[in-house]
């Protein structure tokens, strides 16, 4: 119930904001000819941000736009960052993301101009140990610590990390989706002394999956929890994509998953994990706490498709 | 920034140049391999990854100038690597916590798709369960094994906390996970040969006297009882690590490595190059960055052998293998480990095409050895050798124990001058030898390049088998006796010193200039060149003094005691001295009363240093350590004052009432079976109507990681081994070294006459105006550690009143 709500407010949000659902007119229409960071800056962030990028614009959010002027930058302050960001925007703020509305030349132009608010910026410089997610994605594993004090570090982790600056974070012994991030991927402190050192993660939490401590999402037909086995992770795309199986309890493979974590788009309170099943066994798909199953929850014999929305909590 | 530096190819003087020459391939700029496992694919590319989880591909490894040789990152993001394998071109990763198949499937060499093969193996999150690997077998079952975890009492104590640590593993093509074998401890090295034999290396440590090589046969136990719980037939609980289990048959290495040719083993591999040691093995070592050569025997079904060195100064080799050219390929790496410089990326060892003069073999025979020789000799070597054996205990390794020399009683040289007949009078089971052959040459007029073989004897002909590693006397139970040491550079590595030019960073040996260090940000070493010195701010007398260092060539250090007498470090020295770029440890003892150095020992051996006597020096006096010549390098420096229980006879014994001790918080208090008053986890416990005065003395124990303050009056002294505040400090003067370590016992001493001194196993460590310990009751505050206090005692309170 309270995530329809959510939903329903965002989509009022964004109707105001900027119409995103029809930004190729606009730009048509109103687009002056030469294409400059500070033009496409006026007529797409102005409204909130401010033209100066004081956060002062003519809309009045519940929650105020970044102040450029002051440094306001959630996930880094590079020209790349600011880009990712745009490109992406940031689920559960009202910051739509900008990448089917322009191109990355655009997206490039006007994250530039937005750094030049600030004059004595400090270019953040990633360490030796950072890992960068680039073009392609990235899968690091590693051990995953306390995501909060509730939380245990779990030795075997892997985050993948998309070119849109989402990473999502997964213990590994039974394959679940503890949290989904966005900003800066990872620091292998693991690569200091002998090593054997948890991850340090980067990026901002935007999902908390069940508190960070998931239940099963597959049971047999008859509520029994199957056991996950992760069978590979893939990058070639350019979305990282985490593969297992699902046993029974005497160990048959009933299932084999795929989650998809795609770059999100659409209403921008939630996050959608396309979860492709190819079962051998009828099971059953529970809905976790926070999150939105589409479609039936018993999964038959053959190939099916869910998504699962999660509600994002927003960037603190 | 390092590997800039090797862009030419050249070779080292000390390698051997005749016969072999070391270059290093040169990765990208700003790439460091910590390579962990080497591979190669059917068109001759090398295939290496490494313990930052990255996969590298190297084209044209055997370019004749290594710059061609080109690197291509395929893979990263791997939970560190060190292991690797490439079965019919396909690539096979050990990571910490999973095997791996990388799967290129776009055919550019990147790969896209990382499959699992198996995790079926427990990791509980500590830092040193390292996984390594990876040879395979002919049908493709990959072969694997697990560190044990560091733990308690002392850092590097094994545990096997999580399923099959201490074993080594099988994995089929399909995934199923075999285990073959436990009771390793840090088994960093696998070999396969060429019948089957599976080998394991293991490095020294707690019930690892040296660094053993393993032959290792289904369900044996090779030593280390951590791991014997994941036996069928054993209980589940974890084993004594104390006590030996010595109902459970141990099985014998094949090799006990001499601690001076070999402190960190990696694997093994099979020589089949068709020269003279075909069939042969060569063995990685990276502390001393060399390689080894072992040649294995049966004697009565019982499998032991021969090892020596065979390339000297290679690096900090970890993984060897040979290329599809027999070029030798070393990975290397030493991150947290200490080894040799090069510290990262490759070496390659490639054959000139003439063989030197070596000792090919060593036979066991009924009354000494057969040696036989790669070329012939044209005289009769002369030849010297010693026996001894080891302790099997949980203490940290073994020094050589009952040394005794060799009665060689003839030496008789073959007519084709090809082998030799050592015939030797005192050979016994069980014991390890050490053979030095000297005036032997070669018609060509070459001596021998390596003129020692080691030898380890499991079985004389005909004699029962004994073990090299004896059950011993274990040392006291821990925690039974005050340890005493003092950490003096752990944690702030300055506060207990005067510092005149000493640097914290991280050196290894110039490869190119062996006279300099690289250095580079980094904690491991205190990096000292000509003149610059560090003195400690205490003042000492009798005792002991423990420390690591490293020289630079054309370099010399000189370490002066508090008793006056000062020794001098130098690449001339013998004894247990491998040579510059190396770390050694050295350990000095000495008296004050009357003043004499009783013992100095590098790597455990007695070595003849060159001592200075000042004796116009005032005592006692502070240790200082000096370069005086080159560049010097040094760590982990520990004082031990000789030990000194005494207790003056008008102090009184503090016996706490038990029924004035409150716990708040999370705290808790019990009495320990010895006695002790315990008080552990979160929160406070206060002690009513203890008697306290202006001098107290008591012993305390700090188990973990954490902190604790004792109150006593307005005067808050610390015990801790994390945060800021260290075990000694009080109100006003924090310590910031941490000069105690977890899980040994100090004594804390506190005087208030005039200024406050606070003693430290005996050691003065602050003098100062602090507030006064007057009160009736004590206040414990804990936090995350578990604290134990005994032997409270305080001046006698009718002279303290008087004052």
């Amino acid at each position: 119930m309270k995530l329809i709500a959510f939903v329903t407010f965002y989509l009022v949000l964004i109707a105001g904001c900027n119409d995103a659902s029809q930004p190729q007119e606009i730009a048509a229409e109103k687009a002056p000819t030469e294409q400059t960071g500070e033009n496409t800056y006026l007529m797409y962030c102005a409204q909130c941000h401010g033209a100066s990028g004081d956060g002062m614009g003519l809309l009045k959010l519940d929650r105020p736009a970044r102040s450029f002027i002051d440094s306001g930058f959630s996930f880094g302050n590079t020209v790349h960052a600011i880009s990712k960001t745009t490109s992406s925007g940031i689920p559960g703020t009202p910051m739509p993301p900008f990448s089917d509305v322009l191109t990355k030349k655009q997206i490039e132009d006007v994250a530039t101009y937005v750094r030049s608010f600030v004059k004595t910026i400090k270019e953040v410089s990633a360490s030796e140990t950072e890992m960068i997610v680039e073009e392609r994605p990235l899968v690091a594993r590693g051990m995953i610590p306390p995501i909060n004090d509730a939380c245990a570090l779990h030795p075997r982790g892997l985050i993948i990390g998309n070119p849109d600056g989402f990473s999502y974070e997964y213990r590994v012994d039974d394959v679940r989706l503890l949290a989904i991030r966005q900003g800066r991927f990872i620091e292998r402190a693991d690569w200091g002394a002998r090593g054997g050192s948890p991850l340090t993660i980067l990026g901002k939490i935007s999902v908390l999956v069940e508190e960070g401590n998931p239940n099963s999402m597959f049971t047999t037909q008859d509520g029994i929890p199957l056991r996950a086995q992760l069978t590979s992770t893939n990058t070639l795309n350019d979305h990282g994509v985490i593969r297992y199986d699902l046993f029974d309890k005497d160990n048959n493979r009933v299932a084999s998953v795929e989650e998809f974590c795609k770059p999100t788009t659409g209403a921008r309170a939630l996050i959608e994990q396309i979860i492709v099943l190819n079962v051998l066994t009828p099971i059953k798909m529970n809905t976790l706490q926070g999150t939105v199953l589409e479609g039936e929850t018993n999964i038959p014999v053959g190939t099916s498709t869910r998504n699962i929305f999660h509600a994002t909590k927003g960037i603190q | 920034m390092i590997f800039s530096l090797f862009i030419l190819s050249f070779s080292l003087s000390q390698v051997t140049p005749e016969y072999w020459t070391v270059d290093y391939l040169t990765p990208p700029e700003g790439a460091v391999l910590e390579v962990g496992g080497i591979g190669f694919m059917s068109d001759g590319d090398l295939i290496a990854s490494t313990r930052r989880g990255q996969v590298w591909r190297v084209d044209n490894p055997s370019a004749s100038n290594p710059a061609d040789a080109t690197f291509t990152l395929i893979c990263e993001g791997l939970h560190e690597g060190l292991g690797l394998a490439v079965v019919d071109d396909e690539i096979f990763v050990m990571q910490r916590g999973e095997i791996s198949k990388l799967v290129d499937l776009d055919d550019d060499t990147i790969i896209d798709e990382i499959q699992t093969v198996t995790q079926d193996w427990g990791l509980s999150g500590n830092y040193h369960e390292f996984g390594f690997g990876l040879p395979a077998d002919s049908v493709g079952n990959l072969y694997f094994s697990l560190n044990v975890g560091f733990w308690d009492p002392h850092w590097w104590h094994g545990k096997s906390r999580a399923p099959y640590r201490g074993w080594v593993l099988k994995v089929s093509p399909e995934g199923n996970v075999t285990p073959i074998a436990g009771g390793f401890r840090s088994p960093a090295g696998l070999g396969l040969l060429d019948d089957g034999t599976l080998l394991v290396t293991d490095n020294q440590g707690d019930w690892m006297p040296v660094c053993p090589v393993y032959a290792v046969k289904e369900n044996g136990f090779y030593g280390h009882p951590a791991s014997l719980r994941w036996y069928e037939d054993q209980p589940d609980d974890e084993p004594s690590d104390t006590q030996p289990h010595p109902e459970i048959k141990r099985e014998h290495p094949v090799l006990w490595l001499p601690y001076q040719w070999s402190r960190s083993t990696g694997n093994v591999i099979q020589d089949n190059t068709g020269g003279p040691f075909d069939g042969q093995l060569l063995i990685a070592e990276l502390t001393n960055g060399q390689i080894l050569r072992a040649q294995f025997e049966e004697i009565d079904g019982v499998m032991q052998g021969a090892c020596w060195i065979a390339h000297k100064r290679v690096g900090s080799a970890y993984h060897i293998e040979y290329g599809p050219d027999n070029t030798l390929y070393a990975g290397m790496t030493n991150r947290g480990w200490g080894g040799l410089a090069p510290g990262s990326g490759i070496a390659r060892i490639k054959f000139n095409g003439d063989f030197p003069l070596e000792i090919k073999s060593a036979h066991l025979v009924e009354d000494g050895f057969e040696l036989e020789f790669t070329k012939p000799l044209v005289n009769t070597p002369s030849i010297t050798g010693n026996k001894y054996d080891y302790n099997y205990w949980w203490e940290y390794g073994s020094p050589q124990q009952n040394n005794e020399d060799l009665l060689i009683s003839n030496v008789e040289l073959s007519e084709d001058g090809l082998s030799a007949k050592v015939t030797i009078d005192n050979l016994e089971s069980g014991k390890c030898v050490m053979l030095k052959l000297q005036d032997a040459k070669s018609l060509d007029g070459s001596e021998l390049l390596h003129n020692e073989v080691s030898y380890t004897i499991n079985k004389m002909v005909g004699e029962t088998i004994a073990y090299v590693a004896k059950v011993a006397t274990p040392p006291i139970e821990r925690g039974e006796e005050v340890d005493g040491w003092l950490y003096l550079t752990w944690a702030d590595a300055f506060a207990m010193w005067n510092n005149d030019g000493v640097e914290l960073c991280n050196a290894e040996l110039d490869v190119k200039n062996p006279s300099t260090f690289i250095t580079s940000e980094g904690m491991s070493a205190l990096v000292a060149t000509t003149g610059e010195s560090m003195s400690t701010k205490a003042t000492m007398t009798s005792g002991e003094i423990k420390m690591g260092y490293m020289l630079a060539e054309n370099s010399e250090a000189e370490i002066r005691l508090p008793i006056g007498a000062a020794i001098t470090l130098s690449n001339e020295q013998e004894g247990g001295y491998l040579g510059a770029g190396i770390w050694h440890d050295l350990v000095i003892k000495f008296e004050d009363d009357p003043t004499m150095v009783s013992y100095v020992g590098i790597n455990s051996v007695e070595t003849a240093v060159n001592t200075k006597q000042n004796t116009g020096m005032l005592r006692p006096a502070p240790i200082k350590i000096t370069c005086t010549k080159g560049h010097f390098a040094f760590g982990d420096v520990r004082f031990r004052a000789e030990n000194e229980t005494h207790i003056p006879s008008d102090w009184n014994a503090v016996s706490f009432n038990k029924n004035a001790i409150e716990a708040q918080g999370d705290a808790s208090w019990r009495e320990s079976g010895a006695g002790d008053l315990v008080v552990s986890g979160n929160g406070k416990a206060t002690l009513s109507n203890v008697m306290t005065n202006n001098n107290i003395k008591f012993d305390a124990k700090v188990n973990g990681l954490g902190t604790a303050t004792i109150t006593i009056g307005e005067l808050a002294i610390d015990l801790a081994t994390a945060g800021n505040r260290k075990t000694g400090g009080i109100t006003g003067y924090p310590i910031t070294t941490n000069l105690v370590d977890q899980n040994e016992w100090c004594t804390i001493e506190i005087q208030q006459s005039g200024s406050t001194v606070v003693l430290l196993n005996g050691i003065k460590i602050i003098d100062g105006e602090a507030p006064t310990i007057q009160g009736d009751s004590i206040h414990i505050d804990v936090q995350d550690i578990e604290l134990l206090i005994r032997r409270f005692f305080v001046a006698n309170l009718k002279d303290s009143s008087n004052e």
